[in-house]
């Protein structure tokens, strides 16, 4: 494992079950802060029941079983005390699939500010919106049509709104399952854009299937298989010289 | 007699089968060719035509014959007959009936025994026409069908095209049903419309079909009794408003609970719990309300100082409340359910609180959804009929005090029908726009509650 | 770990909205636990009343069998012991026992045992020819007050003038439970008794048996019916406005207030066809159009269900549309169409409004032999009785509709059962 100055994310020996099956067996990793961390792998790896243990999100799903520790921001957030709320405004997450509420752009990208208070004033909370649809880069496109459906825009539209929903929050930490799987060429590098623009103030962890999106955006890369973390390591080693040879078929595309 | 025909219908059918088959069979032979369908089918095709047009005779004359039999019946009246308001033309008839199947009360006159006696005759008659026409008809189909058995006849594709056409017969029940539905009610209704004017029956205040006397079809005295319909539709109004005031609450509050929070455990023992109480029938229900929760009301309004009815609105509508929160917590239920996850993840990931995804997020979605459940119990609130007709009284008050009693439409039209009745009455016939009412009322809720699901639907498909 | 803005107000809102989140939570299940009080409640009052409705009491005295009295033709005919003296036999072994001198005390002593004593003791005649010229101990209902008294409503305390009893009635009945001669018993009347105006002698089975018939015709009716409109609508119609005219048609009638059948059968099948009033098949002509609706919806959603590629697998080996449905699908969809049609059936044995219409709420005696017979149906016998005002009807009504709710727990328990057993995963 690479030595690195400060790991936001420290997770050590966590196993996942949903009821019987071990979907996640044993994994140890730290993710760095203000970085973009890729996790890869064939489809069924529990790369994305991983990143929902980050942010507990897989509490939503009944007899899943999580054991060892997840370390955010030096608490170890399955400790009985741990409320979900803090930590999920903490944690933010983007999903696979744009989910926009049926509601207006700016309701959508209100909604997280308004439930937690973050906003004291109408002016305050335009403030917000404003800031965070630029931030998702979606402000030129939406600025006049604030009070029209979020679920009226584009794909990749709508996934930047979602973004922008997420971000609006000042989350430290935003993880992606697969944002751009759904998303057409043009829509995606938009989006793997607006990542690097994003990790220069919060903490990425992406999961992909594309192992060229993995390659180009983020700075460190984890290749699971079979609910193991079989490598850990720079994104440049990984591609250039992977130490395991299941890491290697993969990227050279035997399995997948 | 009519049962032998039967009989004799069905053992032709039978019959025909075992010709038609052994027909094919011995034609094959005969040929040494194989027919073009499998043999049995050779036996239905005669068997099918033997049966089913001379059963569907057979019923269709036993139907209508008596309409026939009543018109001739008129016709044959004493022209100096009065018919006034003991002297109907449908007791009349109905007395004549009666004589004719040997039940004689009191002395009738001469000319009633002499039409029974008649009506005995053309009975007779008919029936041997019906048996020998209906036999007739099989035979001579069965007959037909057996001549048209050859080895290149297509026996199954006939039989298919027969079976088809029973499918598409079946089907049309439902659109005769609603014929049947529609006619019988607005005839009688503008019929009624004749007597009372459509504006008095659907603006006055006041609703007392009692006072009949002499108001008679034809007759200028109907204004005796009134026909105001006003203090019918709020005292369902009203009723309706108190039972969807106890259901909605509690049937959306159960629906979101055991969709969003319970565990599936949970949900699998109160589901079905909540939906036993559609199950219960209603005049249970009735029986409920007018015996433990109307007391009930009224031992605790006196206990507070108010004068609560013995059959009040109150209790009606609240016993009928809990009935109708099955129908609105499985449709809400329904509609809850059907948001999509990713909704409720995309809030719970922003750190919504679950209560919050549910109220900012998922309710706001599903709310055609659950707008379309409370339509649709209103529409059941205003349809039902045994607990209002057992627990909210028939007195026709304009009232909105939950504590007076009321009545409604439908517990109207049960005790203006109940019991024997004339057609020819305002009072009867007053039923019948009721109904008419009621239809249009609940369909139009009806068509909405539909067209916003359907709507909703699209949304997430 | 320095706390962020964004942290702080967080954490600081945490305590309200963790407030409003429980609060959110108890009104769930408040509206459950109402819900199911509510429940509770129904069936803890039917039940309580209608258990003592399933007991009677009972007395018990010795009559002398005197053939020349209680069959004077001597044949045995229904007529002859008609004609018998079995109430005055009856009427003296309580007067020898109250010993009741005066006209108003054998008047009270007679009123003591119910009206369809003598019944009794004729039908036990009947089934008993050898024990005639014996003395026998036989069984009589009370009379709805007597067994009132038994029962705690009429109390002795209450002022003569105020209670349906007189104090020598009071006395009389006394003595009788002193001497044991009284028992408490489950009431025969109740489930072998048909209509009457005795609450002492009413029972369920005419209704019982007109409920089974009205059901019968109902399902006769509506059953093929449906099931033959579920198929076409599913497997052969053509889109076009015709089916989607016959599609709103049977939406909309599954919202037609149920009382509306009734009237559809009051104008069309009684007024127009001339069909007699009262009668099971009537009732089960018109709650056959009801259930139609409940029976097409399950029946197509039992067909949908059936994955197409079976149908695809008897077409492709050559099976003509109408073999693959008849040999393939419908076969595969019994299940669901039946238990779509048990529960069309509990309804419609639970329902009354639209059989009122039809005058099955007249006062019958008789217990229907055929479907053709006047009778009425359980839910309106409830109906009926409980309009009547005497205190033993409304435990009669309460057992009726404990009879009624097991026949319906029945009827859908079994739909349960068969999705479970039948259903089919694919």
């Amino acid at each position: 494992m690479s030595q690195n100055i400060e790991n936001i994310v420290k997770c050590r020996d966590v196993s996942v079950y949903y009821g019987e099956n071990k979907a996640i067996n044993s994994v140890s990793i730290g993710i760095e802060k203000k970085s973009i961390t890729a996790f890869i792998g064939p489809s069924g790896c529990g790369k994305s029941t991983f990143l929902r243990t980050i942010n507990r999100m897989n509490d939503t799903i009944e007899h899943c079983k999580i054991e060892g520790s997840v370390i955010v921001d030096g608490q170890d957030i399955y400790d009985p005390s741990v409320d979900v709320v803090p930590l999920r405004a903490k944690v933010g997450m983007v999903f696979q699939k744009p989910n926009p509420f049926p509601k207006s752009i700016y309701e959508n990208v209100a909604y997280g500010p308004r439930i937690h208070g973050l906003a004291s004033s109408k002016s305050e909370l335009d403030e917000i919106v404003e800031k965070a649809l630029k931030g998702a880069g979606l402000w030129n496109e939406a600025r006049d049509r604030l009070n029209e459906s979020g679920t009226g825009l584009s794909g990749g539209q709508q996934q930047r709104l979602c973004i922008a929903r997420t971000i609006a929050v000042e989350p430290q930490i935003i993880l992606m399952d697969e944002p751009c799987s759904a998303l057409d060429p043009i829509a995606t590098s938009k989006i793997e854009d607006l990542m690097s623009e994003l990790a220069k103030e919060y903490t990425i962890i992406i999961v992909t299937h594309s192992m060229q999106q993995a390659a180009r955006v983020s700075q460190k890369t984890a290749y699971f298989h079979l609910g193991n973390l079989i490598e850990y390591g720079d994104t440049k080693e990984i591609f250039v010289r992977p130490k395991d040879s299941q890491t290697e078929a993969y990227i050279s595309g035997k399995i997948g | 007699m009519l049962l032998t025909t039967y009989i004799i219908i069905i053992i032709t059918g039978c019959s025909l089968f075992f010709i038609g088959r052994n027909k094919i069979v011995s034609i094959s032979k005969a040929e040494d060719k194989r027919p073009h369908s499998l043999y049995i089918y050779y036996g239905f095709f005669p068997a099918i035509l033997g049966i089913a047009p001379s059963l569907v005779l057979l019923s269709l004359w036993i139907g209508f014959d008596d309409v026939i039999f009543n018109q001739m019946l008129k016709n044959r009246f004493p022209n100096n007959l009065i018919i006034d308001g003991n002297q109907t033309v449908l007791i009349l008839i109905a007395k004549i009936q009666n004589i004719a199947s040997g039940i004689i009360v009191g002395k009738p006159e001469q000319w009633v025994i002499s039409l029974a006696e008649k009506l005995i005759v053309w009975r007779g008659y008919s029936n041997i026409m019906i048996a020998i026409s209906s036999i007739l008809l099989s035979v001579t189909l069965g007959y037909f069908s057996l001549t048209k058995i050859k080895i290149e006849f297509r026996a199954r594709i006939a039989v298919e095209k027969l079976m088809m056409i029973g499918l598409v017969v079946c089907s049309l029940i439902a659109i005769i049903t609603t014929i049947g539905i529609v006619f019988s009610v607005i005839f009688e209704s503008l019929r009624f419309f004749r007597l009372i004017p459509p504006l008095e029956f659907l603006t006055g205040l006041t609703w007392n079909p009692e006072f009949e006397g002499a108001a008679r079809a034809g007759s200028d005295q109907a204004g005796l009794s009134s026909y105001g319909s006003i203090p019918l539709f709020v005292g369902t109004f009203l009723i309706s408003i108190i039972a969807l005031s106890v259901s909605v609450p509690v049937g959306l509050l159960s629906a979101i609970y055991l969709s969003e929070y319970a565990s599936k455990k949970v949900r699998g023992i109160f589901k079905p719990m909540l939906e036993v109480l559609a199950g219960v029938p209603t005049v249970v229900y009735g029986f409920f309300a007018a015996l433990t929760i109307a007391p009930f009301f009224r031992q605790t309004g006196s206990l507070i100082g108010l004068d609560v009815a013995s059959e009040s609105a109150l209790a009606a509508g609240f016993v009928m409340g809990i009935m109708i929160i099955p129908f609105v917590s499985s449709l809400s239920d329904d509609v809850i359910s059907a948001v999509p996850q990713s909704l409720r993840d995309a809030a719970l990931g922003l750190g919504s609180t679950k209560s919050e995804s549910i109220k900012k997020v998922v309710l706001p979605a599903a709310l055609p959804g659950i707008v379309a459940s409370i339509i649709l119990a209103v529409s059941r609130a205003v349809g039902e009929t045994m607990i209002v007709v057992m627990a909210a009284g028939l007195a026709a008050n304009l009232s909105i005090n939950p504590l007076d009693a009321v009545t409604t439409v439908t517990a109207q039209i049960v005790t203006i029908l109940v019991g024997d009745q004339e057609f020819e009455s305002a009072k009867t016939l007053s039923a019948f726009a009721l109904a008419l009412t009621l239809i249009v009322i609940t369909l139009i809720l009806n068509f909405f509650a539909l067209q916003i699901v359907k709507k909703y639907k699209e949304q997430y498909e | 770990m320095a706390q962020t803005r964004t942290e702080k107000i967080v954490i600081d809102s945490l305590k309200a909205r963790g407030k409003k989140e429980r609060n959110f939570r108890l009104f769930g299940v408040s509206a459950i636990a109402l819900a199911v009080i509510f429940l509770a409640i129904l069936l803890v009052s039917i039940v309580s009343k209608g258990a003592p409705g399933f007991f009677q009491y009972y007395a018990i005295f010795e009559v002398e069998l005197t053939r020349e009295r209680l069959d004077p033709r001597g044949d045995m005919s229904d007529q002859s012991l008609f004609e018998g003296q079995a109430k005055k036999i009856i009427n003296e072994a309580v007067l020898e026992f109250t010993g009741a001198k005066n006209r108003s005390e054998k008047k009270a002593a007679r009123s003591l045992l119910s009206n369809g004593s003598d019944v009794r003791l004729v039908e036990f005649v009947k089934n008993n020819t050898d024990k005639l010229d014996t003395m026998q101990k036989i069984k009589f209902a009370l009379d709805d007050d007597a067994d009132s008294y038994f029962r705690g409503f009429i109390k002795k305390e209450t002022p003569e003038k105020q209670r349906r009893l007189s104090d020598i009635e009071i006395s009389y009945l006394d003595k009788m439970k002193k001497e044991g001669l009284i028992s408490y018993e489950v009431s025969d009347y109740l489930f072998f008794g048909s209509a009457s105006r005795n609450a002492e002698m009413a029972g369920i089975k005419g209704a019982f048996i007109g409920s089974m018939f009205t059901l019968a015709i109902c399902f006769i009716i509506s059953f093929p019916i449906g099931v033959a409109t579920a198929v076409y609508l599913e497997e052969f119609a053509p889109k076009n406005k015709f089916t989607e005219l016959i599609e709103i048609n049977i939406n909309n009638l599954a919202a037609v207030p149920s009382v509306v059948f009734g009237i559809l059968g009051l104008a069309i099948f009684i007024n127009l066809f001339g069909m007699p009033r009262s009668i099971p098949l009537v009732g089960g002509m018109v709650l056959a159009l009801m259930t139609l609706p409940t029976i097409i919806i399950s029946s197509r959603a039992a067909i949908r269900a059936v994955p197409p590629s079976i149908r695809d697998g008897a077409l492709g080996i050559g099976a003509s549309p109408m073999q693959a449905t008849f040999h393939h699908v419908v076969p595969l969809a019994i299940p669901g169409m039946l238990t779509g049609t048990i529960i069309g059936m509990a309804q419609a044995l639970g329902e009354t409004a639209p059989l009122l219409m039809i005058g099955m709420v007249a006062f019958i005696v008789d217990i229907p032999g055929s479907v053709t017979d006047p009778g009425t149906v359980l839910p309106v016998q409830i109906f009926m009785w409980a309009d009547f005002a005497e205190r033993m009807f409304i435990q009669k009504t309460s057992a009726a509709i404990i009879i009624l709710l097991l026949f319906l727990m029945i009827m859908n328990g079994g739909a349960v059962w068969l999705r479970r057993k039948l259903e089919r995963r694919w």
